[in-house]
């Protein structure tokens, strides 16, 4: 079954930095992968390379144990051929074909006869819920009407892989929300594996088993959600991951030392806490953000407000004198930015409290 | 075996290099070819030339330069017509600008009554073949010192002066009509997409309206304007047909014509001196173009969402402003094809009697005339020239267009810059090349076989190649503007299900630009069908069309049936312009900008 393995790969545009960068992971079979990353870092590189769109500079690609693409062989496998379908993110509907036509073009290029092919097309008509538009033009459909006919498209022929290039960020809020549970009642439906691409953690988060942080054309992290956000394996992907964003007292600055460590510290505002002991702080802002709320606090160490997040109605007000609690989810990263320990450290109390 | 499989896959599905390395040999050809002969012909002794050159058929010579640029004749044979040429070019160019751009302005930026149909009727000029000005001027205008039937101004009893007959002064006047209306579509399309909140802003801020045009307005537009005034200037270096009809009474000569006159007499090595000379002044012109306009990249933001023409009132200046408008209007379209009109329906032009009136000329049969005995729409040879047009010039455009279209794709898809680079140069350069040193070129080249390519003087192909040379500019234009605003995400879902190269281009591709494909072909069929040096240079007796067909009517002094022809040749452009329109939505001003 569709597995994919991608080692050492990497792809170079001219004399750039490499858009993707020696990253090596695995797409297991059926899972529902995302790779995650701020845009300009190279997903969609990544993505249509596994496509066959883009050839790889270097390193490999094999699906289900073959190579699809090893430059240093001298392989590759055409698009069509290896059994992967792929939804871009503009569509890219065919606006000359009816709906219909979109989604039966590829079966006619594949020879289908003319009778399956009309059967298949329903089908997909049908599961996608898109009845009622097959004589129209693509730019008589709205954005998640046309979403559905290209994942029908797509679908029509059956990949064993299905590739998704930011399948949720063109389209409203509501609709996201309702796109984001048909593509996991897809996922489950069809079961076929799924690799989509975002730079929204939200969509990462809620959707993907398996989540592939990457920057700048490099694999920062492979993990399921739980593993990025409790054990960011890269002072980037504690900073990407985590809304509002993580804290972060640089190695050598004063928090950093009071905490006791020369290392860069991050504190994620989720674990920050009022005490009555601990530090002392300073209200500056409370931000609602709706069954939320996100509140400033100055320390008179730090230049920046130090942030903290609660789902309880906080009780305070602007420049109120506060203590936080001693911090026990603290990430620690060198200066290359890799994690230090394994598992988040606590500190103790006393430290804090001396002057 | 598996690299086997796999290039030889990625050649069927991507064939890009391919069949971009192939356009590039066929331009090659047909354009690089044809122009490096010219500059051979310049340095080596042409047959029958061996006594002047005192070296043998084929030998390096100069004494086609020497005796262009440095001989007793050259003042007469070289320097006169040059001056005329850069005179006619600069001027009609200056005049064009400084009336097009302020008519441009009252269109766009004004509350000019009638605004919309004069910005239709001010365009028509630019549809028209120039040489139809050029016959309704001399229908006009013409005097005894040629012989035939006389002028209408003559009819009344007054005899016009040379100068204003024949010459410069016509021919410039002729050609600043011609041009007004690209001006009117370049610069009023700049004016329309510079953001009037631009102007707001200063405004906002105190600034005086003198200072708001000086300081923003004016540099903003400066690219647009600039741009159109060299595409202007190179284009009127070239002009051949004004000239032609033109100057001859007076020996007005240009370089065009010293050209044309030259390959007349069989002087081949001083004709490729002229074409070289031409081209020359339309690279540099281009080239200074091109450099301006990387320069004015930087204003490239112009023209934002919220772009808003707020229209400023005339008030008291609305009287004046109609009047110029529609004098404009009247100059340029109303009395040109008015007078044209009107001479065939009479027998003598310029009498006024009831009886001198005639439809024999459009529809009349037993003609007194020897070589045209029927009125020219029952005349076979007529509809067999009109035929013979549509046809070459109709297949000619549907080459440009279509390759125009694999031109667009090959320089937006193409993986080497320097060949997507190459094409778009190449295609480009025949915008340099005057029609008449283009002609030229190719009757140097496929005068005699050559490798693979049989003679092609005397048939049809010559003048067809030549047509679809000469339209690749716009052709290409139109492809590549085409090919940058589609993504290639299109393509690529195609080839993500399989579909092969050719499979692409045929369901993909070329039907989502069928729009501008129909730009791409109508385009060059219109500036084809109006067109007169190439014709006159190629087109064999054989192979009659409607400019030779009219041209050889002026000389037998059919003047009559002449201007129905030319008439008929003006109803063919502009119905085709219309079409344009009609297809595409869009005004031509963005079909030239692109
Ligand atoms: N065809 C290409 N040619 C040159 N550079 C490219 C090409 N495609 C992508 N890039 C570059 O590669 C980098 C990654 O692009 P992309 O994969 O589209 O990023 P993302 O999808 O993560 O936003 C960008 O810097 C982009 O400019
Ligand atoms: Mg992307």
């Amino acid at each position: 079954m569709p597995q994919i393995d991608i080692t050492h790969l990497t792809k170079r545009f001219g004399a750039d930095a490499p858009a993707v960068d020696d990253v090596s992971f695995t797409v297991e079979d059926g899972s529902f992968t995302c790779i995650l990353g701020p845009s300009g870092c190279g997903k969609s590189t990544l993505l249509r390379m596994i496509a066959g769109l883009e050839r790889a500079s270097e390193g490999e690609i094999a699906v289900d144990g073959t190579v699809v693409d090893g430059p240093r062989q001298g392989l590759f496998t055409p698009p069509e051929t290896r059994g992967v379908g792929l939804v871009f993110q503009s569509y890219a509907l065919w606006p000359h074909m009816t709906v219909e036509d979109n989604i039966a073009f590829g079966l006619k290029v594949q020879r289908m006869s003319t009778q399956a092919r009309k059967a298949r097309v329903a089908e997909m008509i049908e599961t996608l819920q898109i009845g009622g538009l097959e004589r129209r033009y693509p730019s008589q459909l709205s954005g998640g009407q046309q979403q559905r006919v290209a994942l029908a498209r797509t679908l029509a022929l059956a990949p064993k892989v299905l590739l998704l290039d930011e399948p949720l960020s063109n389209l409203d809020a509501a609709l996201r929300l309702h796109m984001r549970a048909e593509l996991a009642r897809l996922h489950r439906e069809f079961g076929t594996t799924i690799v989509f691409v975002t730079h929204d953690q939200w969509e990462a988060m809620t959707l993907a088993t398996h989540i592939a942080v990457v920057s700048e054309g490099r694999l920062q992290q492979m993990g399921t959600a739980n593993d990025i956000y409790d054990r960011p394996a890269h002072r980037f992907v504690a900073e990407f991951i985590g809304n509002p964003q993580i804290n972060i007292f640089e190695a050598g600055s004063a928090m950093a030392r009071k905490l006791g460590t020369d290392m860069t510290v991050a504190w994620r505002p989720e674990t920050v806490t009022l005490a009555d002991v601990g530090l002392p702080a300073r209200v500056r802002a409370v931000l609602p953000t709706g069954g939320s709320w996100i509140v400033e606090l100055d320390l008179p160490e730090h230049r920046a407000p130090l942030l903290m997040s609660t789902n309880r109605r906080p009780d305070i007000a602007p420049g109120q004198a506060v203590t936080i609690a001693p911090p026990t989810e603290l990430h620690l990263f060198d200066a290359g930015g890799q994690r230090h320990a394994s598992d988040p450290i606590s500190h103790p109390l006393e430290a804090l409290t001396q002057p | 075996m598996a690299r086997l499989r796999s290039s030889g896959a990625s050649l069927r599905s991507d064939p890009t290099r391919v069949v971009g390395l192939v356009l590039l040999a066929f331009f090659g050809w047909l354009i690089v070819a044809p122009l490096f002969m010219v500059f051979a012909d310049m340095l080596t002794t042409q047959p029958g030339d061996e006594a002047r050159t005192q070296t043998g058929t084929g030998a390096f010579t100069d004494y086609y330069l020497t005796r262009a640029f440095s001989s007793r004749m050259s003042q007469i044979i070289f320097y006169r017509p040059l001056m005329n040429t850069l005179t006619i070019a600069s001027v009609s160019t200056v005049l064009a600008l400084v009336i097009g751009t302020g008519v441009a302005w009252l269109l766009v930026r004004t509350d000019l009554m009638g605004r919309a149909w004069l910005s239709i009727g001010l365009i028509i000029p630019f549809m028209l073949p120039a040489w139809t000005f050029a016959l309704a001027w001399t229908t006009l205008f013409k005097n005894s010192t040629v012989g035939g039937q006389p002028g209408f101004v003559q009819g009344f009893g007054l005899q016009p002066p040379d100068w204003l007959a024949y010459g410069a002064v016509p021919t410039i006047v002729i050609m600043t009509i011609n041009n007004i209306p690209f001006v009117i579509l370049l610069v009023g399309n700049a004016l329309r997409k510079l953001d009037s909140q631009l102007e707001e802003a200063a405004r906002m801020l105190g600034a005086r309206s003198g200072l708001i045009s000086r300081r923003i307005v004016v540099p903003l537009m400066r690219p647009a304007v600039l741009s159109a005034s060299l595409l202007m200037f190179a284009d009127a270096i070239g002009e051949f047909s004004v000239p032609y009809v033109l100057g001859l009474p007076v020996q007005f000569e240009t370089l065009a014509t010293s050209l044309y006159r030259a390959i007349g007499t069989q002087q081949n090595g001083m004709a490729a001196v002229f074409a070289a000379v031409v081209m020359a002044i339309g690279v540099i012109t281009l080239s200074i173009d091109t450099w301006m306009m990387r320069e004015s990249r930087r204003y490239a933001i112009i023209g934002g969402k919220g772009a808003m023409a707020r229209r400023s009132r005339l008030g008291r200046a609305q009287i004046p402003a109609v009047t110029l408008a529609l004098t404009l209007f009247a100059v340029g379209v109303v009395l040109p094809l008015g007078t044209l009109l009107l001479s065939t329906i009479m027998h003598v032009p310029g009498r006024f009697t009831a009886e001198n009136f005639t439809f024999a000329y459009w529809v009349g049969r037993d003609l007194p005339t020897i070589a045209l005995r029927d009125g020219i729409l029952l005349s076979d040879v007529f509809w067999e020239a009109a035929w013979n047009s549509v046809r070459i010039v109709g297949l000619a455009s549907l080459a440009a267009g279509t390759l125009g279209l694999l031109v667009g794709y090959i320089v937006v898809r193409s993986p080497w810059r320097w060949l997507a680079m190459a094409l778009r140069q190449i295609t480009f350069f025949p915008y340099l090349v005057p029609g008449i040193a283009f002609a030229a070129a190719f009757l140097v080249l496929f005068a005699q076989p050559r490798g693979p390519i049989p003679a092609l003087y005397g048939t049809p192909w010559i003048l067809l190649l030549a047509l679809v040379a000469d339209q690749m500019p716009f052709a290409s234009r139109a492809g590549i503007s085409a090919m940058t605003q589609l993504g290639s995400d299109v393509e690529d879902a195609a080839r993500m299900v399989g579909a092969g190269w050719f499979q692409r281009m045929r369901s993909i591709i070329f039907p989502i630009q069928k729009g501008a494909l129909a730009v791409g072909v109508l385009m060059p069929f219109i500036s084809g069908i109006k067109g007169v040096s190439l014709f006159i240079m190629l087109a064999v007796p054989s192979t009659d069309v409607l400019t030779t067909f009219s041209l050889r009517l002026v000389d037998y002094d059919y003047t009559q049936a002449a201007n129905v022809v030319v008439l008929m040749i003006s109803l063919i452009a502009l119905g085709g312009t219309l079409l344009i329109n009609r297809i595409t939505g869009a005004s031509l001003a963005q079909g030239l900008e692109s």
